[in-house]
């Protein structure tokens, strides 16, 4: 305390001043003397207010890392506050705010998807629970591009069988992205590829595996526009499945 | 029938006896949980026995109680009864220097405002002996006490006897036989004897260091065959010496036993090695002495990746495990039993990468040798390491030690995560001013973006920065006036279509005026090119070979300068070179170990009036660590450059000495102008070389020779030194009628590399040159003075 260039005579003093900051938008200073309204003490009157009001100006103020931790600290120290449910949600927008876009770091995604999996559990009844929702669909999106770029990544660099993973990954932790089926059609071409580049005595079963996924496109996705490209690369695997004397075992 | 139901009451307060202050009982309350308005049963409720324990976990706090003080209606007034134990006021400490006093302070566990608990205070006394251990005073006593201040807390105060510093005068050995105590005292690295002239150091000793020199005693003789040498009795002690002062011996008691050779080698469980592959990777046969440190390196980790656990965790088998029997036989002798547990060979699974808050994810992966389906291997992550360093984005001390690894026994994959932080490797160098109306403005500017992102460019990433894309952009513009101008852009995207094949381009422009001392005409030299490049990344014959194809075009013009030794007017040149190299050090920036190879194959083709020639240069580096981190390297380069006519080659012929720093910047643009600047420490830029006019003209063969032994003191993100000694030599000869490989001009002298985020490698070093070279002719008319002596030179950037 006494860090700031104003002291205050109180706590309730401290806290009046930084709420009416706060509601007239300078948020740099709401945050200054919220902090100093908490420095008289966690254990104050209005200390759960303060808490509250300090991590609700921090995201305002778009420090969302700072607000996500304080939203924890209000959540953690006044477990039986009536307001813990709706700082539990702004704590999720908090840090669907700090998800940054799919090609970087996406721990902050995987931290906001995890804080509304528990919300979704313990307030099943709240009306914040489809906008929850809705966050965690977006924040999945961006993991499912994510790994369906690095399947493009192992494609090209002719990983093939890293690319079948990565895109079967896609597929089955994300089945309802709108990169599924695209994720599917690239596991299909990789797998082609994979089986044209592998010793005869892999081929069968590698071409098997490629109509697999072709079926499993076609029973998806019926409307893919996917669907084109994949014919191709059908006939593709089906001619090496049979080179590679598919024929002979079916018909056996 | 059931028990009724306990009777359930409203908390209308709760009140706390027996703490301090107003604050405490606040406090007492908010740790207790316990809050009006919640319902509670009487006459026990689980939340009394959580609040109680809440105030114990919390410390400070004894015979905590919950009490109902009082009923009303179906309301409760509840009471905390707790004893708070006396808090700390301050820590004193008497008869220690304050320097001590701050390297302990952080150690010990007494905080002010906690409860002082006599757990704390005995790890306290602890600290500080062994503290003063450390600093050579074995003989110290601490003394506590404390007293209760005004306030009704606690001042702890350490009263410290030092006693007498005493040092390690001798160390003796007892039953020794076989290896003399002058070899012996050798593997005690850490309980060195005082000596004379090692007079600023004090050898102190150390009671932790003294047990690990115990235990490479013992794995001395290990090595040399004796299995069974063990340290009978080990004690230190004080002795009167003759000037009647107290010394400390160490005194060791050895049993050597014989030296034992193996008999029998077995292996048990190996199906994937046969018995007598994993004999040749272990390096031992029967009749050879036993040697344990190499059966311990040969079996679990060997530099090259020879070991056996190598040999198997490279092929996926992630939970292989060797363990070793030794059993004594009849006649000195011992068997070896191995028992293999091969396991199952396992994949990697998936392959995350986290802390890459600004270079995209692409840019990593592309990297990484740990692919998804492919089996585990130890060396692939070792690799992607080693790759990951090489991109200089991230600070080697997140990633140094390996990804996190995860094990998926059902499907037998091992998942990976890449922790990664961010460093910034960019670099800025600006200056400026301006030089009066005669000249105008004089500006420096330098940038290089070493992960820009062409992309984020073009999208305005969200107000950010152009990072993350993993290419190189650098610009440059210096100006003197319009006298002296230079600039320059290039560019690299290092996958180029997502490919390992790095493309670029640069572009480039100087000019310089110079007002002639013999006439009244202006001369000038001017410059531009332009150039693509592409290289390629080999998979055979390893993945260490780059190959690169560049095309360049150049316009040279030289106006009014007569002595100059390049064709007075416009000339024009392009050129198509091709180069094979091979990289495979183990560091970018301060290489250890590892080599480098490159050759380059330069022609320009005699189109119309074109320059032409044909261009030869092969450069090699080679580094081997010599112990630690001593770093013995050779560098050396070999140029010929020779005409496809006929007729004579005048531009970029071979200048030798000086530095890049020499030869940059816009006084000096005239400084190799047309040619091939090689740098050499001890002798100024040019000063090698053939002569006309006093100028220096350039050769057409070159040899250059560099010889270094450093040593990498220190690596830190903010800053790397790396001290080093160093011996050149070089020469360059206008044909092979003038060609003598031994007629070289030699120099030696010492150095340092240091490595500034801002400013990136920084050389300095001062070298002593040899032998004379003939006397230069500078631009201003100086004669420079050519004789041996010692010189100062620096530069920044790469080697």
């Amino acid at each position: 305390c006494g860090a700031g260039p104003t002291t205050f005579g109180s706590a309730q003093e401290a806290y009046d001043r930084g709420v009416e900051e706060a509601a007239d938008g300078d948020y740099g200073r709401a945050i200054e003397h919220l902090r100093a309204a908490l420095d008289f003490g966690r254990t104050s009157e209005l200390a759960d207010d303060a808490q509250l009001a300090l991590a609700r100006a921090y995201a305002a103020d778009g420090q969302y890392l700072l607000a996500g931790s304080e939203f924890t600290r209000f959540i953690e120290f006044y477990r039986t506050d009536p307001r813990v449910e709706q700082a539990a949600f702004e704590r999720i927008q908090a840090y669907a705010e700090l998800s940054p876009r799919y090609e970087l770091d996406q721990t902050d995604t995987r931290q906001a998807l995890s804080y509304i999996r528990i919300y979704v559990q313990q307030y099943p009844e709240s009306p914040n629970v489809p906008a929850a929702e809705a966050i965690a669909a977006e924040l999945r999106e961006k993991l499912a591009h994510k790994m369906y770029d690095a399947g493009r990544l192992y494609e090209r660099r002719e990983y093939y069988e890293a690319a079948v993973i990565a895109y079967r990954d896609v597929l089955n932790e994300y089945p309802a992205s709108v990169y599924a089926d695209d994720a599917l059609l690239g596991a299909l071409r990789a797998q082609v590829t994979y089986a044209d580049n592998s010793i005869a005595a892999r081929q069968l079963a590698r071409y098997r595996s490629a109509l697999d996924l072709y079926d499993q496109l076609t029973t998806l996705f019926p409307q893919s526009p996917t669907l084109e490209e994949a014919q191709g690369l059908y006939d593709r695997a089906y001619a090496g499945w049979r080179a590679a004397g598919g024929e002979q075992t079916a018909s056996e | 029938g059931p028990p009724p139901p306990a009777p359930s009451y409203e908390i209308l307060s709760v009140s706390v006896d027996g703490a301090l202050d107003e604050n405490s009982h606040a406090l007492v309350r908010s740790i207790s949980g316990l809050r009006p308005g919640q319902r509670v049963t009487l006459p026990w409720d689980p939340a009394f026995g959580e609040a109680v324990r809440n105030l114990y976990s919390r410390g400070g706090y004894s015979d905590a109680s919950v009490e109902a003080t009082e009923v009303a209606g179906d309301g409760v007034f509840l009471t905390i009864n707790v004893t708070e134990e006396p808090r700390l006021a301050s820590v004193e400490y008497e008869g220690l220097r304050s320097s001590t006093i701050d390297d302990l302070q952080p150690q010990i566990p007494l905080l002010r405002g906690r409860a002082v608990r006599p757990s704390d205070i005995e790890r306290s006394e602890l600290v500080i002996r062994e503290k003063l251990r450390d600093e050579g005073y074995r003989l110290a006593t601490v003394n506590t006490s404390q007293r209760i201040d005004e306030d009704g807390r606690v001042v702890v105060t350490f009263n410290v006897e030092r006693g007498e510093r005493q040092s390690v005068a001798d160390v003796r050995f007892v039953g020794n036989e076989v290896f003399s105590e002058r070899t012996l005292r050798k593997t005690l690295s850490n309980t060195p004897e005082k000596r004379w002239w090692r007079f600023w150091k004090r050898e102190t000793f150390d009671d932790d260091g003294f047990q690990e020199d115990l235990a490479s005693l013992v794995r001395f003789y290990n090595d040399r065959g004796y299995y069974g040498a063990r340290v009978v009795s080990d004690s230190v002690f004080t002795e009167t010496n003759g000037e009647g002062e107290e010394e400390l011996v160490v005194q060791i008691e050895v049993e050597e036993g014989p030296e034992y050779h193996i008999r029998d080698i077995v292996f048990e469980g190996n199906t994937l090695y046969t018995d007598e592959q994993l004999q040749f990777a272990l390096g031992l046969q029967p009749g050879d002495a036993y040697d344990r440190t190499r059966i311990e390196q040969n079996l679990y980790y060997t530099q090259d990746k020879t070991d056996i656990t190598s040999l198997y965790q490279d092929r996926g088998y992630y939970e292989f495990y060797i363990a070793p029997e030794i059993v004594e036989a009849p006649g000195d002798s011992l068997d070896l039993y191995f028992e293999v547990t091969e396991g199952e060979v396992y994949e990697f699974g998936e392959v995350r990468i986290a802390g890459n808050t600004r270079t995209k994810e692409h840019v990593i992966r592309r990297e990484l040798r740990t692919v998804p389906g492919q089996p585990y291997s130890r060396q692939a992550i070792e690799r992607s390491v080693r790759e990951l360093s090489t991109l200089n984005y991230f600070d080697p001390a997140s990633f140094g030690a390996g990804p996190t690894i995860n094990v998926n026994e059902e499907d037998k994959t091992v998942d990976l995560v890449y922790n990664l932080a961010e460093t910034s490797s960019d670099q800025l160098e600006l200056s400026g001013g301006y030089g009066g109306s005669g000249i105008g403005l004089i500006l420096s500017a330098r940038v290089t973006f070493a992960n820009f992102s062409v992309q984020n460019l073009l999208e305005g990433f969200d107000g950010g920065m152009p990072t993350g894309d993993g290419q190189q952009l650098s610009l440059q513009v210096q100006t003197y006036g319009t006298r002296a101008q230079i600039y320059s852009l290039s560019f690299t995207e290092p996958w180029f279509r997502g490919q390992a094949t790095p493309a670029g381009f640069a572009l480039s422009y100087r000019r310089q005026e110079f007002s002639s001392l013999t006439s009244t005409t202006q001369g000038l030299y001017s410059t531009a090119g332009a150039s693509v490049f592409y290289r390629q990344r080999l998979k055979w014959p390893d993945d260490f070979f780059v190959t690169g194809t560049n095309l360049g075009y150049r316009l040279y013009n030289v106006r009014g300068l007569s002595s100059s030794f390049l064709p007075e007017g416009v000339s024009q040149e392009v050129t198509l070179s091709q180069s094979i190299s091979r990289n495979a050090l183990d560091n970018p920036t301060f290489p250890q170990s590892g080599s480098q190879v490159g050759l380059t194959v330069t022609v320009a083709p005699p189109i119309g009036d074109f320059i032409q020639y044909h261009k030869w240069d092969l450069q090699t580096a080679f580094y081997t660590p010599v112990v630690g981190r001593l770093t013995a390297s050779v560098r050396t380069q070999f140029g010929y450059i020779g005409s496809l006519t006929g007729d004579d080659v005048r531009f970029q012929r071979f200048l030798v000495g000086g530095t890049p720093l020499e030869a940059s910047g816009t006084s000096s643009i005239s400084r190799g102008f047309g040619k091939d600047l090689v740098f050499l420490r001890g002798y100024p830029i040019e000063a090698i070389g053939p002569r006309q006019n006093g100028q220096s003209v350039g050769g057409r063969i070159l040899n250059k020779y560099e010889a270094e032994l450093g040593i990498l003191l220190f690596q830190t993100p903010q800053l790397s030194l790396a001290p080093y000694l160093f011996a050149d030599a070089a020469n360059t000869y206008n044909g092979f009628e003038d060609y003598d490989p031994s007629r070289l001009y030699r120099a030696a002298g010492v150095g340092a590399r240091i490595f500034l985020p801002i400013l990136g490698l920084v050389d300095l070093n001062m070298g002593y040159q040899i032998d004379p070279y003939a006397p230069l002719d500078t631009s201003a008319g100086a004669i420079e003075d050519a004789q041996p002596g010692w010189r100062f030179q620096f530069s920044l950037g790469g080697r």
